[in-house]
């Protein structure tokens, strides 16, 4: 089991937990992935939850791994056969001073059962646990209202056509039927906030869809 | 800019032109070392008798002197551990009142044992009682020293050991994989006293001493590892043996002074060395610390990683015990290899060990918060406050 900086190893007793909050500002949150390489997926939703009972809810846009002290840089230490996974056996010490880190852009939050899409009126706290959203409470989330695309599409420093079609296809994965509803509904959101861009809307889109297949 | 770099530039030329002569002569000087050695090569017995007669410090053989040893393969498991140490020293111009700390990295780490857990950690302890803070003479309570500077290091290098001591003393299962104990530098840390037969030796080397009877009771060979060693015990015995007169000695005749002048023991043995051999071993014969260390008499050989010459020092029962000896040997090349030149397990505990400036500042700030609560003024002194604030 890679522990990913944590001196003792993680027992994953909730298997949604997914990180611990390293850095939080209003509009986004970074968090240590409970393990090494084992951030939620681009694009999934993430919850945090604060002391006044709100539940926060983010979507990953980047996931990062690197070295915990900013002054180390890793450096190739494959030879001979030891190579990928056999460099993390020959060096056991690798993950306690490597670690992952993923940052969520904040989407909305919920009250009780009343759910926002915009931001909520404080961060979540450092060091609280952030779990990946189970299905039902992104189907909640996502059912009525799309706002939290405008979220994304205001985000900066990310990838955000990317981050979109990721999300998209995360989310209808969530939905037992594959979320042809959701799609449809997402896809006139979409149209609606970019309706002076069709290019970039039919670019989006198209990255929702099925692989590219070789002709 | 307070340097005067035009000048400096000046002396650095200067500099360099004496540095690359230096260089020049001693390749010279090392040509005719060769012939010493060759001489003395099988002679190693007459050496050690001769080393025994000498009154300084000096490395007395126990084999040949070009002996070379290869490394063993290394075990398919085993267990690296290390301490290293670094400390803040009473700050007599801070308003902070007299303190200090030593903190200890201390790592273990299993190889080839996936079930097991790596341990990487910081042991932060303050030292602030009069007990801390003076090593008081239990034969005349009046005189005391104050634990600063070498004092503070060398009660630094004991907690270190102390740190592998409780590593190796929690390996509890004898049939599991070996397990190898390292710390940095050497086992035959200097102890200055102000008068002869003061209380400071016994006080540090007897505790150290204790710490490396631990460690051999469990059975975890234990080294401290120097890297690009700078020893010259060896040399200090060749010294003895021409008598340090270079007027009547054959060797140095033809370099006009004293040939071992400024060269190493690295420069002595080291040369001969293929990557990752060994030297012979040779006990380090010291009146300083032998009368302390009994059954724990330091050993060094010299270690050949490629790039550099590292000094190992191991204490009397790891030198006599060959299997010890192969798997200390092996396991230090898989570490060098590992960490790329130097121990991996040595340098995750410095990292853990080392004590950052932003960290120096954490700790002046929480001692100075708990100051003020109690309503006690930190003021610096007048030369450490005009230098944080500078005035023109």
């Amino acid at each position: 089991m890679s522990t990913n900086g944590f001196a003792f190893g993680s027992t994953s007793a909730a298997s949604a937990l997914a990180g611990e909050v390293v850095e939080a500002s209003t509009t986004e949150f970074l968090a240590q992935a409970i393990e090494l390489d084992s951030a939620p997926p681009f694009g999934a939703f993430v919850e945090v939850a604060t002391d006044d009972a709100l539940t926060i809810y983010g979507v990953v846009a980047n996931v990062q791994t690197a070295g915990i002290d900013p002054g180390a840089r890793a450096i190739m230490r494959g030879h001979g056969d030891v190579r990928d996974e056999r460099i993390y056996e020959e060096n056991p010490d690798l993950p306690l001073v490597l670690r992952t880190t993923f940052r969520a852009l904040v989407v909305g939050f919920a009250d009780g059962d009343k759910l926002y899409q915009f931001l909520p009126p404080r961060p979540p706290r450092l060091h609280y646990s952030v779990f990946t959203s189970p299905a039902q409470t992104v189907q909640h989330f996502t059912r009525a209202k799309l706002g939290y695309l405008q979220a994304i599409l205001n985000g900066s420093n990310v990838p955000v056509d990317e981050l979109l079609a990721a999300n998209l296809r995360y989310t209808s994965a969530q939905y037992l039927d594959g979320g042809s509803e959701f799609l449809q509904q997402a896809g006139r959101e979409l149209a609606q906030l970019l309706r002076a861009d069709y290019a970039r809307l039919t670019a989006i889109l198209r990255r929702c869809l099925a692989p590219i297949e070789a002709a | 800019m307070p340097l005067d770099l035009l000048e400096l530039s000046t002396q650095v030329r200067q500099m360099g032109d004496v540095l690359a002569e230096r260089r020049a002569d001693e390749r010279r000087r090392l040509r005719l070392l060769d012939d010493l050695l060759a001489e003395w090569r099988d002679r190693w017995l007459e050496l050690a008798e001769l080393a025994e007669t000498v009154q300084e410090r000096v490395a007395v053989p126990t084999g040949p002197l070009d002996e070379r040893v290869p490394p063993s393969p290394r075990p398919p498991s085993y267990t690296a551990m290390a301490s290293d140490g670094a400390e803040i020293d009473p700050d007599r111009h801070g308003g902070s009142g007299d303190f200090y700390l030593i903190n200890i990295g201390r790592v273990r780490i299993p190889y080839g044992q996936p079930g097991r857990q790596v341990e990487m950690r910081s042991v932060s302890a303050l030292g602030y009682t009069d007990d801390d803070l003076f090593i008081v003479d239990p034969r005349d309570p009046r005189r005391q020293v104050p634990m600063r500077d070498r004092h503070l290091d060398a009660l630094r290098t004991v907690a270190e050991l102390r740190a592998l001591a409780d590593l190796a003393e929690a390996e509890q299962d004898p049939n599991g994989p070996p397990s190898v104990a390292l710390v940095d530098g050497t086992l035959l840390f200097s102890v200055l006293e102000e008068r002869p037969r003061d209380f400071l030796r016994t006080r540090f080397y007897t505790d150290f001493v204790f710490q490396l009877e631990r460690l051999r009771r469990a059975r975890v060979p234990v080294a401290a590892y120097a890297s690009r060693s700078r020893g010259i015990d060896l040399v200090h015995l060749f010294r003895a043996v021409c008598g340090s007169t270079p007027l009547v000695c054959q060797v140095c005749q033809g370099a006009h002074a004293c040939a071992l002048r400024g060269l190493n023991d690295a420069h002595l043995i080291g040369r001969g060395l293929e990557r990752w051999e060994r030297s012979g071993l040779f006990r380090v014969r010291s009146n300083v610390h032998d009368p302390y260390y009994g059954i724990h008499r330091a050993y060094f050989f010299l270690l050949a990683t490629g790039d550099e010459t590292a000094r190992v020092e191991v204490p009397e029962w790891v030198a006599r015990d060959a299997a010890l000896l192969r798997l200390l040997h092996a396991v230090l090349v898989d570490q060098c290899l590992k960490g790329f030149g130097y121990p991996a397990v040595l340098a995750r505990a410095d990292d853990r060990a080392v004590i950052s400036l932003a960290d120096r500042e954490v700790l002046e700030a929480m001692v100075q918060q708990e100051m003020a609560r109690r309503g006690l003024s930190t003021r610096p002194s007048a030369k450490l406050a005009r230098k944080q604030v500078r005035t023109v």
